[in-house]
């Protein structure tokens, strides 16, 4: 595939991956805990372990468009910076620790999952 | 029209960070590091400031120019010894909350 191609579609795909991230948390709002953005970022990180693990699903070129373009999209860093930096500020210590263990903790063992199930053998490999 | 708006700066934002990454991530994932720290501070600064444009800037440009996936996946799947995954990890987290922090204050 021409590489211009390849760049074309990984914009798509963090295109497709922000705009399902929007329709999921809507606007940063760091006032309380945002369980929608801990969803999307598990989520997301579950499926790029799950593509690496399968050797770069779906395939050589079009996994730059599902991993750093779809996943990448619908996850993000600064949303959930924000919403801890905001929380501590505002003196919300209890929520914004909350928010930080859960992200890593949760998001890391989607990875993790994610990992799991694509070195599984499966019936169409 | 916000729609398009939001996806267009998704688009710039993704290709913004996947190129620097392509760049600059080697065994340290410095790259990834920079997009998800300056656009932590940023997003900290739009959010203070109460901008209009918070939707297309913020959910679609940092959204999409920052990411957790790479951050979770590299956690795990990063060579090197498990204590310096962790440093690098807790670095890549801590770093752009230290940013938003900073872009909360100086909003």
């Amino acid at each position: 595939m021409r590489r211009d191609l390849v760049w074309l579609l990984v914009a798509l795909g963090g295109s497709a991956g922000t705009l399902l991230r929007w329709a999921v948390i809507g606007a940063p709002d760091p006032t309380d805990w945002q369980w929608p953005v801990l969803a999307v970022n598990a989520a997301g990180a579950l499926l790029l372990g799950w593509s690496v693990a399968r050797g770069g699903w779906p395939s050589p070129d079009l996994a730059p468009a599902f991993g750093a373009g779809f996943c990448g999209g619908l996850t993000t860093m600064s949303t959930f910076a924000v919403d801890v930096a905001g929380l501590a500020r505002d003196g919300h210590a209890g929520l914004a620790a909350w928010t930080l263990v859960t992200t890593v903790g949760v998001g890391i063992g989607a990875a993790a999952i994610g990992a799991s199930l694509g070195r599984r053998p499966a019936v169409e490999r | 029209m916000t729609i398009v708006l939001v996806a267009v700066a998704a688009g710039i934002g993704t290709l913004t960070r996947v190129a620097t990454a392509d760049r600059f991530d080697q065994r340290l994932p410095v790259g990834t590091l920079a997009v998800n720290t300056i656009g932590s501070f940023v997003l900290g600064r739009l959010v203070a400031s109460g901008s209009d444009a918070l939707t297309v800037l913020g959910t679609g440009g940092l959204g999409a120019l920052t990411t957790w996936s790479a951050v979770a996946v590299g956690a795990l799947a990063r060579p090197g010894s498990a204590a310096e995954r962790t440093l690098v990890t807790s670095a890549m987290i801590a770093l752009p909350v230290a940013a938003a922090w900073l872009g909360l204050a100086s909003g």
